[in-house]
């Protein structure tokens, strides 16, 4: 019981800091924004919106699920040092984040990914006509920052493994909600009345507390996986390493 | 006289006062200015563009782009914001 408990805090600890990655909240505004300059109505604006964070949340667990049910069948996920380089990844993406996440000396929230692909993306969302496409760019936003969410995702799956059979997929969807909850509170805002650039604006003020606290706080999953599920292990059984 | 900007990535073209009249209209109606308010804007940051530049044989998109932001500082501040960071925010 207490060792499910664990493991679920675990899991909504890594979909909070999921939730935290900015891209997906990005786009939204600038979604909203061009929706507005278009002079598109209210509920197309909350279709266009909606669409995305479903198409944000839809991905999130299709990747859990593939992960957890194959993925994970060619990785000892019972094996301490599996842990042992997740949590050094975690902990070298945490740094990472701390540094380089918000690109330096740009106002705005302008982020790492290159600038050609950051481009397309902002092409695509200001030209995005129906809810099937904006879920798409929901869909892509998650894809686009894997390969720092990646670890975030491994360290769910991991540890839903670890769990009953019920608890899983309950488990799986639990981290997908919360990791979009960002996107759901500014789908909110929009609805209420809210503008694009209000959120960026609000959002570029605190971009440099926001990165240090999501790599802080990947530094401490990543510490927290090594110390449990590593070192906890292996002074148990008195081998280290292999 | 026809004033050429010189964009960003090196090239130049004419200058079109009409694209900078509607992507100022369109960063005003994104912050939610009603469609009046925002025609109006864009139309005096425009003319103002406009008369700034008409007796300079060259101008650097990044100039008109800062004109264009101090009008709009003084007149709506947070179409401003939204007409500066459209291409900043991923």
């Amino acid at each position: 019981m207490e060792a499910n408990l664990y493991i679920l805090l675990s899991v909504a600890f890594a979909g909070v800091i999921h939730s935290g990655f900015s891209l997906g909240a990005s786009m939204l505004a600038l979604l909203s924004g061009h929706s507005l300059s278009r002079k598109r109505s209210h509920m197309r604006l909350l279709g266009l919106t909606g669409g995305f964070v479903a198409g944000s949340f839809a991905m999130i667990l299709l990747l859990l699920l593939a992960i957890t049910y194959t993925g994970l069948l060619v990785v000892a996920s019972d094996h301490p040092v599996t842990y042992l380089i997740l949590g050094t990844l975690l902990d070298l993406s945490g740094l990472w984040v701390m540094f380089f996440y918000y690109r330096r000396g740009r106002e705005g929230t302008a982020l790492w990914i290159p600038r050609s692909f950051a481009r397309y993306l902002s092409e695509r969302t200001a030209h995005t006509k129906s809810s099937a496409e904006s879920f798409v760019l929901g869909a892509a936003s998650v894809v686009y920052e894997l390969p720092i969410t990646i670890w975030l995702l491994l360290t769910a799956s991991l540890s839903v493994t670890q769990l009953g059979s019920v608890l899983q997929i309950p488990a799986l969807a639990g981290y997908s909600l919360i990791a979009v909850i960002a996107l759901l509170v500014v789908f909110i805002l929009i609805g209420g009345g809210h503008t694009g650039a209000s959120l960026t604006r609000f959002r570029a003020r605190y971009k440099r507390f926001l990165q240090i606290l999501i790599g802080l706080s990947m530094i401490a999953l990543g510490a927290s996986l090594f110390w449990n599920n590593y070192y906890n292990v292996m002074a148990d059984t008195g081998m280290w390493l292999w | 006289m026809v004033t050429h900007v010189i964009k960003r990535a090196g090239h130049s073209e004419p200058y079109v006062e009409s694209k900078l009249h509607d992507s100022v209209e369109q960063a005003a109606l994104s912050v939610r200015a009603l469609e009046g308010e925002a025609e109006l804007l864009a139309e005096r940051v425009s003319s103002a563009v406009t008369d700034w530049i008409h007796d300079k044989a060259e101008v650097t998109s990044r100039d008109v782009r800062e004109i264009a932001r101090r009008l709009l500082d003084e007149l709506h501040a947070e179409t401003a914001y939204a007409y500066d960071t459209h291409d900043l925010s991923l």
